[in-house]
């Protein structure tokens, strides 16, 4: 019984070992590409080419869902994004506060009869679509609750350009976001079927008029925790993956994607949290599938900034909602893919790595820990063993994260304090000491969630944008 | 102008009020009235309007020094502040208190900027020597063009703001003000009406449009006229039509000339003196 639990507990450990490989090999691949990056945006001229009419057009889907109190500025500073041309969609997703009101109130928009849209993906009932001539790229479509990719299909039919860009409406762009993805783009537009964006956490920032004037990093713990975690997960992780065409999830809180193939793959799928993993894995399957040649890319210089949940519930939430989503996605899509040749990359390795060390690693993880807590109960003499692998691991993730923050170094440099430095060191080690067990219990409730049916999408609160702005007034 | 040498108990006093107006654009009505009073005439008069138009409220502020009074009627229109301000000229005519003309003024409808408002009111009351004791309605003299002449740019890139500046304050007679969004580039319109504006299309808190049609409203309002040059980096063809119907002069898109641009600000305003 003894040797059985230090055995498998053994195992877990170098299951751990292995995912903090891999992630080494990814790692590897993100350095390579950043080289370019840094040459690439450093020789690019964002300011005339965000007014050339060679750049292709863009249709910006705006979902939101009871956000009455940050839309405006959020509209505001989507029309003023610095890019030849783009329409704003805003999509009113049966909000039960007064985000239409709020909206058409700030823009004096009229009701128009919403008969002229196209049905090209089925969506819930489309009440009315409202649109003042003064505001001529701004549309807002108001429809039943659907959910949000619902609403994003509701956006797609009312789209006129061939490009469309999802961005969540608690979410703020920076001016030369779109340009900088759309540069991308233009490089392979034949290729291009999806480009993502970088997500940043924006707690702490100091905010006016829609934009972020200041970068801060979170005074909170939680939100400091998350800016670590998505700057490994971006730079680290999403980077080297989009090298090697293999990025599984383009971030649902921005990203660029071809019209024409996400109407083919049938737009969003509805009813379930990770719907961002979910076009993306269709969209890989479907090009490959039709042996098209195609790209799945990054493009860590375009910034989208997000308010990041500060209290545990809220988080908790968040993250049962990730892993209930994950669990779909692998069971719907990923098992037709997993270690299937047809699908390259992605069947051999993108695929199989989500499933055995994301979706099953709560599992590996839970159990190996309890059985190496059940060894040492018995036998107290093991704990070296286990001390010296768990060190082991500690270091590896460590390096790993302290990784991503020298790739943020290298080609952003976005908190300029050396102060701020060290505090994301610090953070990156600290995270290993509770956060991230924690985040694995909340994915390994999240299947719970998923196994008892729970199909809701949980809370987030927001504050305001121009919480900090009156604070500073008041001072 | 003597802005610095008029400071009146008034002013003081009514500074709160008029910035909380101000700041959350709710009208109110001021009167001024060269008058001789004390403490015991002052509360006779409070008394006498509050039996007259009981719903109003009002602050009343007396400058002993200048013998001026100020009143301010919290939510009035300009016609309602001056049926009001016969109210306060027949009390004073009655007791033969009144000394001079009396001035009527409303915010937003007579300025846009409340505090400036009572400053040149007050200025004008103790500028204007004749004795006539008439209600006058307050003309807004920033609307008229002020004596140095300037120009505004807006635009995001510093560095051609920079350029921009010396090279026009350097060849032209007049002073140069920038601005980097179009948000702080309102503001400082309404300050300055300047005769020229410069601008880009992307801009950001309020985009490069909605600060043209701001400013052709406010111009509307105010019956002044500035030219607007749009100096872009959009080459589209939409761009310049929509700009054009907006009503701006020119556009010009970077990578620009100097040359070229003085040129064109030569053809819309005087350049030298």
């Amino acid at each position: 019984m003894r040797e059985l639990l230090l055995a498998y507990g053994i195992f877990a450990m170098y299951y751990v070992m292995t995912i903090n490989t891999i992630y080494l090999g990814i790692i590897t691949f993100s350095f390579k590409k950043i080289v370019e990056i840094i040459k690439e945006t450093f020789y690019s001229r964002y300011e005339p080419l965000s007014g050339s009419k060679y750049v292709p057009p863009i249709s910006v889907l705006v979902p939101a869902f009871n956000e009455e109190l940050t839309i405006k500025e959020n509209v505001r500073s989507l029309l003023a994004l610095h890019y030849p041309t783009h329409e704003v969609i805003v999509v009113n997703d049966g909000s039960e506060d007064d985000t239409l009101k709020v909206l058409i109130d700030e823009f004096r928009l009229n009701y128009y009869k919403p008969t002229f849209m196209k049905d090209t993906i089925a969506t819930a009932e489309v009440k009315g679509v409202y649109y003042n001539p003064e505001y001529p790229n701004l549309y807002l479509v108001d429809k039943e609750n659907g959910g949000k990719a619902d609403s994003l299909n509701a956006g797609i039919n009312l789209s006129h350009y061939s490009l469309i860009s999802s961005i969540d409406a608690d979410s703020l762009l920076e001016n030369d976001a779109l340009i900088r993805i759309a540069r991308k783009y233009m490089e392979r537009p034949d290729e291009y079927v999806a480009i993502g964006g970088n997500v940043r956490i924006a707690n702490g920032c100091e905010i006016a008029n829609g934009m972020v004037k200041k970068v801060q990093l979170p005074k909170k713990l939680l939100p400091m925790m998350q800016t670590v975690e998505y700057i490994k997960a971006f730079l680290g992780g999403r980077i080297g993956w989009s090298e090697i065409n293999g990025l599984i999830i383009v971030s649902g809180a921005f990203g660029v994607f071809k019209k024409e193939y996400v109407i083919k793959v049938g737009g969003y799928r509805g009813g379930y949290p990770g719907e961002d993993m979910n076009i993306i894995i269709k969209l890989h399957r479907y090009m490959l599938d039709n042996d098209l040649s195609y790209k799945i890319d990054f493009c860590p210089d375009a910034v989208c900034w997000t308010q990041a949940p500060d209290t545990f519930k809220i988080l908790g939430s968040q993250r049962k909602r990730w892993g209930r989503g994950n669990l779909k996605n692998m069971i719907e899509e990923g098992m037709y893919m997993f270690m299937r040749p047809k699908y390259k990359i992605m069947g051999w390795l993108t695929i199989p790595y989500n499933i055995i060390f994301e979706t099953l690693s709560p599992y590996f993880r839970i159990t190996g820990f309890l059985s190496l807590i059940g060894y040492s109960l018995l036998d107290m003499t093991g704990w070296k063993i286990i001390a010296v692998f768990m060190l082991i691991n500690v270091l590896y993730g460590t390096l790993l994260g302290l990784g991503s923050l020298l790739l943020e170094e290298m080609a952003f440099q976005r908190y300029p304090r050396i102060r701020d430095y060290f505090k994301m060191v610090l953070y990156t080690i600290l995270m290993f000491f509770g956060y991230r067990q924690l985040g694995i219990v909340w994915r390994f409730l999240g299947h719970i969630d998923f196994m008892r049916k729970n199909n809701t999408w949980g809370t987030m609160t927001r504050t305001s944008w121009n919480e900090g702005v009156e604070k500073d007034q008041a001072a | 102008m003597t802005e610095a040498h008029i400071d009146s108990s008034i002013l003081q006093s009514f500074h709160h009020f008029l910035y909380y107006y101000q700041a959350s654009n709710l009208p109110c009505g001021v009167i001024v009235a060269r008058a001789d009073l004390d403490k015991s005439w002052i509360s006779k008069l409070k008394e006498h309007l509050e039996k007259e138009e009981p719903a109003t409220a009002v602050q009343v502020n007396y400058d002993a020094k200048k013998g001026i009074i100020g009143l301010l009627l919290d939510g009035c229109n300009l016609g309602y502040t001056h049926f009001y301000a016969l109210y306060v000229k027949e009390f004073l005519k009655e007791h033969d208190r009144l000394t001079g003309t009396m001035i009527v003024g409303s915010f937003p409808e007579n300025s846009d900027d409340a505090e400036q408002m009572l400053f040149h009111m007050i200025k004008e009351i103790i500028d204007n020597k004749r004795d006539g004791k008439e209600i006058q309605v307050f003309k807004n003299p920033t609307l008229k063009k002020t004596e140095t002449s300037s120009i505004l740019i807006v635009d995001q890139d510093v560095h051609i703001l920079q350029l921009l500046k010396k090279y026009l304050e350097h060849h032209t007679k007049y002073t140069v003000h920038t601005a980097t969004d179009g948000k702080s580039g309102l503001d400082l319109y309404k300050k300055l009406l300047p005769d020229l504006v410069i601008t880009e299309i992307n801009l950001s808190a309020v985009d490069g449009y909605q600060f043209i049609k701001q400013i052709k409203n406010m111009d509307e309002q105010t019956r002044g006229h500035s030219e607007i040059i749009v100096l872009t980096n959009k080459h589209l063809e939409e761009d310049i039509k929509r700009t054009f119907e907006y009503g701006v002069a020119e556009y010009m898109t970077k990578p620009f000339s100097l040359i070229e641009l003085q040129a064109r600000i030569k053809r819309l305003v005087k350049v030298t003196e």
